[in-house]
């Protein structure tokens, strides 16, 4: 059985997506960890499995052009973040929000 | 059978109360209502606010509706309340030199002191010099990490300092450790090649080098002339978690003493006080003064400005010369301000030392009689003006259960805080003191650096809470309450003002603490001061403790943390003190209204 260690939970239906450099740029400046898991499914309900599955009840779903943020107990068709063909920043943005959802410090908003 | 609306119009708010007389003059209450003052009280643009207030009364008379055969207006007060803020401090920093933040993740920690570079000159660099490195947005967090890398052990780099947010992603890829600050959003102001000291505090802590003058003169090298001349930046850098001090050896930060303006009261005796004396000093010159006759401002201050504005507005309302407008009473609380430092890079801000001053104009009467003829005119129903407000307010305020004469009310409104002291004989005293709910208000504003005066005034009225999840939030008084469903995202970790409806985002980066902190400190400056002024100068002797019993009314009385804030402080002379509770039903509200009503029977006949 895989260990479930303290970490943000990033399930991506790709692990070389070069959008996850920028998530975890995100989560690394705010301190936080992450792991990263390859799965099948749309954006949304890999960030509610992924939040679930994480002792810091945080997670991000990304596909090739979505990525979602969602925090356990949330319903799966509400996650808390959703981009479709996210930006840089909105990358940046997503994992940045994903460490404060566990710092439980108040998130970027977009400018 | 005769129905009788009173009106009370207010500095904020227009109250309607409607009642029944049978033939035996027995009086029953129908109904009451309140709204929104229009227009400046005591103007003919009051009627607007009158006839939606009756409007709304009328409709809760229940079916079928009644309607008043006649209207009293009370005769209102001629006061009007005004409020000032007089800044007596600023600190300018001759070319910008200092940069102190709170950017949510600065990486390491320490002091390091060096010459400023920017990354794209490291090349020009010279051996032997220490540096520290500015970072433009455009240089990515790998390529800066990696120059750093590729020039350690050739070039002493001490420490950077970033524009974006990254400084944890450098830090984790440096192989050689530095202190790093990060989101100074004017980067490209800092002077390159001028020694600077850069400090990031250990976590949990706050900077200690830089916020001391002989820190900072130990980090750079300064005399005693230079280290004296830091002394605003160090103290403009406490509590800071990273920060940035320039030496610039051309220029220089001062701390500006203001030329305040000067405050002239004749009374029994004349005085002079300087705003800069602060408020204890100000207000021991108007209780020095005695009966105020009026209250002037030196020409072309702030305050002088101030009071002649308030005495213009007074004579705009009222139409008379201003010879017969004065001011009355100051109220003068000391404040701090943050205030832009003018030469700061990060769009610092220091406290500055500030007056806050409510001024109340009064004048020998207002043109009721203008409104009532309107009111009379458009709704075909006799109107009368009747009635002294304070005496109206206290004969509303006896329906309170519990009172009896003698007894005191404490009129806490918007502009002013009046006070009525009603014998058993029925002799009645009256004061009008300046300083009531807006210029806390305006405290909580300043004190705060919010930049709309609407939050601040949502502050004032609404407890606030600390969002902790999705499904939970901390109130102030440490209670905890939950969700099912989940909280908007952008509440989030947020402080929230509970209103009503809604839960309302603060958007300024402020703790709870500090903005319950300074919310209870302005109630308190503003209306436990001006309670015992005011009732000092209504108590038989002036004697405090001689005054029986205190019903609180007025729109104040209807905060959450007043009422509760003056029974503490007067239980101290043995006063009993509460928010009232008009006709058992309506709180603080609806003295002056439902006192007009009362006040008719007597009055029917004389027909004033």
């Amino acid at each position: 059985m895989q260990t479930n260690k303290p970490a943000v939970h990033l399930y991506t239906v790709d692990d070389t997506l070069p959008a996850i450099r920028e998530i975890c740029a995100g989560m690394e400046e705010e301190g936080v960890p992450w792991n990263i898991l390859r799965m099948d499914g749309t954006a949304p309900a890999l960030a509610h499995r992924a939040a679930t599955d994480s002792v810091l009840e945080a997670g991000i779903g990304l596909t090739a052009g979505e990525v979602a943020l969602q925090m356990r107990k949330v319903a799966e068709n509400r996650p808390l973040f959703m981009f479709t063909a996210p930006t840089a920043e909105q990358y940046r943005m997503i994992g940045t929000n994903a460490a404060r959802a566990v710092k439980k410090k108040r998130f970027r908003m977009a400018e | 059978m005769k129905t009788v609306a009173g009106i009370d119009i207010g500095n904020s708010t227009t109250e309607v109360c409607i009642g029944v007389f049978d033939d035996r003059g027995q009086l029953s209450f129908l109904s009451g209502a309140s709204t929104r003052t229009t227009g400046t009280k005591g103007t003919p643009d009051n009627v607007r606010g009158i006839r939606t207030a009756l409007e709304m009364a009328v409709q809760k008379t229940g079916t079928p509706r009644v309607y008043p055969d006649i209207l009293l207006l009370n005769e209102a007060a001629p006061v009007i309340g005004d409020t000032a803020m007089e800044t007596i401090t600023e600190t300018i920093i001759m070319e910008s030199s200092m940069i102190g933040h709170n950017p949510s993740t600065p990486a390491g920690a320490g002091q390091a002191v060096g010459e400023i570079i920017e990354i794209g000159h490291l090349s020009q660099a010279v051996q032997g010099r220490d540096y520290i490195v500015t970072v433009p947005e455009q240089v990515s967090y790998e390529s800066a990490a990696e120059l750093l890398n590729s020039v350690q052990g050739m070039i002493s780099v001490t420490g950077a300092i970033l524009q974006r947010d990254e400084a944890v992603l450098v830090y984790n890829r440096l192989r050689h450790k530095i202190p790093i600050l990060d989101e100074v959003a004017k980067l490209s102001q800092i002077p390159e090649h001028k020694q600077a000291a850069v400090e990031v505090a250990l976590p949990g802590q706050t900077i200690h080098m830089l916020s001391n003058p002989y820190g900072i003169a130990t980090l750079l090298n300064l005399d005693a002339e230079e280290t004296r001349q830091v002394m605003p930046i160090a103290k403009s850098l406490i509590g800071k978690r990273s920060a940035v001090v320039i030496k610039t050896p051309g220029g220089n930060v001062r701390e500006n003493v203001l030329p305040a303006g000067e405050i002239y009261i004749s009374g029994d005796s004349e005085q002079t006080v300087s705003i800069d004396a602060g408020a204890e000093a100000i207000m021991a010159a108007v209780h020095a003064a005695g009966t105020v006759r009026d209250i002037a401002g030196q020409e072309n201050s702030n305050v002088g400005h101030m009071l002649r504005r308030i005495k213009g507005g007074m004579k705009t309302v009222s139409g008379q010369a201003e010879s017969s407008i004065r001011i009355t009473d100051i109220l003068a609380v000391d404040t701090l301000a943050p205030v832009q430092i003018s030469g700061a890079l990060a769009g610092e801000t220091c406290m500055e030392k500030a007056v806050g001053v409510a001024a109340m104009v009064k004048t020998s009467q207002l043109p009721m009689r203008e409104i009532a003829d309107r009111l009379q005119s458009e709704l075909g129903i006799e109107v009368r003006v009747a009635g002294v407000e304070a005496v109206m307010a206290s004969m509303g305020a006896m329906t309170t259960p519990g009172t009896k004469l003698p007894l005191a009310i404490l009129d806490m409104g918007g502009g002013s805080t009046d006070a009525a002291l009603v014998t058993e004989e029925g002799r009645v005293a009256v004061t009008h003191q300046a300083g009531a709910g807006e210029l806390v208000t305006m405290l909580i504003q300043t004190e705060l650096g919010l930049h709309s005066r609407i939050t601040a005034e949502r502050i004032k009225r609404y407890p606030l809470a600390k969002v902790e999840s999705l499904f939970h939030i901390r109130l102030e008084s440490g209670e905890i309450r939950f969700f099912e469903e989940p909280l908007s995202p952008r509440l989030f970790g947020s402080v929230v003002l509970l209103e009503p409806e809604e839960m309302v985002r603060i958007e300024e980066d402020l703790t709870l603490e500090q903005i319950v902190d300074v919310r209870r400190e302005a109630k308190k400056k503003v209306f436990v001061t001006n309670a015992l002024r005011a009732l000092e100068t209504v108590a038989p002797e002036h004697n405090l403790r001689r005054v029986p019993n205190v019903v609180l009314v007025g729109g104040s009385a209807e905060d959450f943390e007043i009422p509760e804030m003056l029974l503490e402080e007067l239980a101290n002379y043995r006063v009993l003190c509460g928010r009232g509770n008009i006709r058992r039903t309506e709180g603080p509200r609806n003295a002056v209204a439902t006192g007009l009503v009362m006040s008719w029977w007597n009055s029917r006949e004389t027909g004033r």
